[in-house]
């Protein structure tokens, strides 16, 4: 024992330099070796996982993830709320997928896999096994390791959420027993359900995957190692610090690209691997192009991409899935062969996905309880990345005269839902994934928005950038958001998140009706003139009256006409966002005024002599989560030119229509 | 050489005869203003009073169109579904029409064009409806043929990961499937005319002559078919063109484009009398 103390002390030191270099704490530290079974669709794995109890109590238990379970039967919580189909893709009976756990012990210790007790802890759904509960011989103290190894087998499904085969194309996320994660004194270890995604710890990942040597793959991390086997096989070995999950991927009809991406300010150094199937080698540069816009975007908007690889991988087609879908450093992306240039479906997912490197991977977001801060934010950057590289009005779609942009395209469903769910809710306890995918993504996207138009550009990008750097490799809450939020704009801006994140309600300001009226003169009987009457009747004046009458008609026809300039803006929605007003008159005069938006209406009433033109609620629409432009404005006289324009478009694409089926 | 000449005589025809031209085109608009009246109003209600509405004149603001169909998709889903009726209306219509075409294309003798157009009209009405009928078989086999086809795609297309391979194959499906629409619309055609020159009333028995037409004399009835198929592609492309080159954003843009839409509708008409007049000649043409 005493001659091991040297080494280890030398080990203790480099380790010691290791994390004072790294950039998380190493809650876990993962050794696999994972071999693939082409034929079973499956594969066999040892792990070994040291896991550091960072908290100040003792830890009595473990518990794991065992994701792959959620497609063991149609009775698990992901299948029973899914209905068995993901994103449009659906489950395939044959093809189950499940995790075994063959062997699971304290390392040196007694084996426990007798002790594996699964649990439910959000639905109690009995035939859920996506969570395992193992109580262990000695509790974990603070600050102390335990080392574990555990033996399994993963039966992959066919690929329909994110994970999963579809004939030789493997996509292995979520295969392995992996740690909850310990937070706030207890295990925060949520069951796989149909809208969740994933929260971990951060740590060290050293992996050797044996594929048979036909594959090309592509896994998280850096590869270290290579080497060929004499059973017709081969073993890469990826080893990646300060990432929470790992995946990887095999298919022999991947071709391999490789390119480095460097840039001076911030500095970055990558390589870009694209692993492309071979069927969408046409769309090799849009794929690259797109990369790199995302590297140069995220890197100049939050902080440099600090990692050595970023590896892209585009799935098989019919394995669509499995697309769309990040990990640390290995993201998947989607496209069809078919699919025409002017529609950036590609670029759109492989920004996004690229993104959520920022805001899943390095910021460790909790997804299952507030998606949104993965999701939201990184739609938001998403739109702005999109904007800035394809054009604002076109980022969606410039293809066959048709120009959609992305901003209106995430608009779209905030407008058209129903007041459900708030953007701040577990993610499995949404009225639908309709619902979920709307707050999460689109609603909380289009909240940071208009949040950046209010509080400036600047002012916006300095609370991402603080946000990112304070927060990055570890766990904020949507508190440590807006916290950021207030104290770099130096605003108290608990009013706009407390009704934004927390309210299901609506946003809608009008322009209620607008208004001018001559002003008239006095006509009828008033009271100065009952008695003045009633004066000069005593006097006996009666017939200079009638002369006085018409001198004073001359006058007021020489005298400019004064109109009653009236505008009513009506607060339509719940919530409540200050407001610019912009009144227009038909001489050209323009008034700026600002509401603070909190009553149910507002009038405003100017005496002019000249005529309203128009009135427009937030001319400029930046409040995005207004879910009306329409109604935003009002002018006097109703512009008749689109009208017609489109009324006889779509009459003459209805006259087509005869004609066709008349023929 | 003789479906040329059945061509030439039938673009011929169409183009001395603008009257039958102009009644089509005229139908069309009238069922057009049908639709055009519910649109206008709904549109003038959503937009006109607002300064998005400002957006819509030389483009398309799409923040506004998710917004109509949102706030006023009750409303043009009403509309929709009148446009579906009026379409089913307006085949019944043409089925009425096409007599009055033929009628005028075959008739000689010196009466008023109206009262030959609408003599023909209702004289065939009966006989063409009865051939409309009876031609749903052709297009129930035409539906099975196309399911099998599906069906054989699918198969070679279900395995694999070949995207090219299912780009072809659904390719070659909508080619089968317009070739044999074109097909049975042509046998139809011949059938009424049949039906026509020959003052017969028997329709069924027309229906199946026609296709005995068309399989014994099959190069030269394609070959026709397919001449005014491309004359109505060149058409098409010639109001692309100048589609594109009106801006669309002004007043006087919005009239010569509405000009130009109903010049586009005109023209269906014309080559639906082409068609006619072409097919007649060739059908009435000397077997050699």
């Amino acid at each position: 024992m005493k001659k091991s103390i040297i080494p280890v002390l030398i080990s203790l030191l480099f380790l010691g330099q290791l994390a004072s270099a790294s950039m998380s704490e190493h809650i876990v530290n993962y050794k696999i070796k994972a071999k693939l079974l082409p034929d079973e669709k499956a594969v066999s794995g040892q792990e070994v996982l040291t896991w550091l109890n960072n908290s100040d109590r003792p830890v009595e238990e473990l518990q794991f993830h065992l994701y792959l379970n959620a497609f063991k039967n149609n009775k698990t919580t992901f299948i029973t709320e899914s209905g068995g189909a993901h994103r449009g893709f659906k489950l395939d009976k044959k093809n189950w997928g499940y995790i075994n756990i063959e062997r699971f012990a304290v390392a040196g210790g007694p084996a426990l896999t007798g002790e594996i007790e699964y649990i439910q802890p959000d639905d109690g759904n009995e035939y859920d096994q996506t969570v395992m509960r193992v109580e262990l011989p000695e509790p974990v103290l603070p600050q102390q390791t335990v080392t574990l190894e555990i033996d399994f087998y993963s039966k992959l499904p066919k690929v329909f959420a994110r994970s999963g085969f579809y004939e030789d194309f493997f996509m292995v996320a979520q295969w392995f027993p992996k740690i909850g994660v310990f937070w706030k004194g207890e295990w925060n270890c949520h069951q796989y359900h149909n809208n969740t995604e994933f929260f971990a710890d951060y740590g060290v990942y050293e992996v050797e995957i044996t594929v048979p040597e036909e594959y090309v793959i592509g896994a998280t991390g850096k590869r270290i190692k290579e080497t060929s086997n004499s059973d017709g096989t081969k073993t890469y070995t990826h080893y990646q610090e300060d990432i929470h999950e790992f995946a990887w991927t095999a298919c022999p009809d991947f071709v391999e690209f490789r390119e480095p991406f460097r840039m001076e300010n911030p500095h970055v150094d990558t390589e870009m691997i694209l692993l492309i199937h071979r069927m969408h080698l046409n769309h090799k540069e849009r794929y690259l192009s797109a990369l790199k816009n995302g590297i140069e975007f995220y890197s100049q908007s939050y902080g440099a991409y600090p990692y050595q690889t970023i590896t892209l991988v585009d799935p098989a087609p019919k394995a669509t899935g499995a697309g769309g879908m990040e990990y640390p450093t290995l993201f998947t992306g989607g496209t069809m062969w078919w699919l025409p240039k002017g529609i950036y479906m590609t670029e759109m997912v492989t920004i996004h996905e690229f993104g959520h490197g920022y805001w899943y991977g390095m910021v460790g977001s909790n997804e299952f309880e507030e998606a949104w801060l993965d999701e939201g934010i990184n739609t938001y950057s998403e739109i702005k990345a999109m904007a800035k590289y394809y054009g604002e009005d076109r980022s969606m779609i410039n293809w066959g005269g048709l120009k959609i942009g992305d901003l209106v395209y995430q608009r779209a469903p905030v407008m058209a839902s129903s007041r459900l769910d708030p953007i701040l809710k577990n993610s499995w306890e949404f009225y639908s994934g309709g619902s979920y995918g709307m707050n999460t993504y689109a609603k909380a996207a289009l909240m940071l928005l208009t949040l950046e138009n209010y509080l400036g550009e600047n002012v916006m990008a300095d609370i991402m950038r603080t946000y990112f750097e304070r927060w990055k490799f570890k766990h904020p809450t949507s508190e440590d958001f807006v916290a950021v939020a207030e104290e770099v704009s130096g605003q108290d801006l608990s009013w706009f998140f407390d009704q934004f994140l927390k309210s299901p309600n609506k946003l809608d300001y009008a322009i209620g009706r607008i208004r001018s009226e001559e002003i008239e003169d006095p006509e009828g009987i008033f009271d100065d003139e009952l008695r003045a009457e009633g004066q000069k009747a005593e006097k006996g004046e009666q017939e200079e009256k009638g002369a006085d009458k018409d001198k004073q008609e001359a006058n007021n026809q020489d005298k400019e006409k004064i109109y009653r300039n009236e505008v009513m803006v009506l607060r339509k929605g719940e919530l409540i966002f200050p407001q610019e007003i912009l009144i227009r008159f038909d001489e050209g005069e323009e008034v700026m005024e600002k509401w603070d938006g909190r009553e149910r209406w507002k009038r405003y009433v100017y005496f002019r002599p000249y005529k309203l033109e128009s009135a427009q609620v937030d001319p400029e629409y930046k409040v995005l989560l207004d879910i009306n432009f329409t109604n935003n404005s009002r002018l006097m006289k109703p512009n008749k030119l689109p009208v017609w324009k489109h009324a006889l478009r779509l009459m003459f694409q209805f006259q087509n229509i005869l004609s066709l089926f008349s023929f | 050489m003789k479906a040329l000449k059945s061509y030439g005589h039938g673009v011929r025809e169409a183009t001395i005869r603008p009257k039958i031209v102009l009644l089509l085109w005229f139908f069309n608009f009238l069922f057009g203003i049908f639709i055009f009246y519910p649109l206008h109003n709904r549109l003038m209600e959503a937009m006109s009073h607002s300064a998005i509405s400002e957006g819509m004149v030389s483009k398309v603001n799409y923040h506004f169109v998710f917004e109509f169909l949102t706030y006023h998709g009750q409303a043009f889903g009403t509309i929709r579904s009148v446009a579906l009726i009026l379409v089913c209306v307006y085949i019944l219509f043409s089925i009425f029409l096409y007599g009055g075409i033929l009628h005028s294309l075959v008739e000689t003798q010196k009466v008023a064009f109206l009262q030959r157009f609408f003599q023909g009209c209702g004289k065939f009405f009966g006989r063409f409806f009865r051939l409309f009928i009876y031609s749903l078989i052709l297009w129930f086999i035409l539906f099975v043929l196309m399911l099998i086809l599906y069906q054989i795609g699918s198969a070679l297309t279900r395995r694999g990961v070949n995207e090219q391979l299912v780009f072809y194959v659904f390719l070659v499906e909508v080619a089968v499937a317009l070739f044999f629409i074109f097909f049975i619309n042509m046998i139809q055609d011949y059938a009424r005319i049949r039906i026509v020159t020959e003052d017969s009333r028997y329709v069924f028995r027309s229906l199946f002559q026609s296709i005995g037409f068309v399989f014994k004399r099959l190069g030269g009835t394609l070959v026709l078919y397919y001449l005014l198929v491309l004359t109505g592609v060149t058409v098409a492309v010639v109001y692309w063109g100048l589609r594109s080159v009106i801006p669309f954003s002004s007043a006087a843009a919005i009239l010569i484009t509405f000009v130009v839409y109903q010049l586009f509708i005109a023209s269906h008409a014309w080559l639906k009398v082409a068609f006619q007049a072409g097919q007649l000649s060739y059908y009435t043409a000397p077997y050699s």
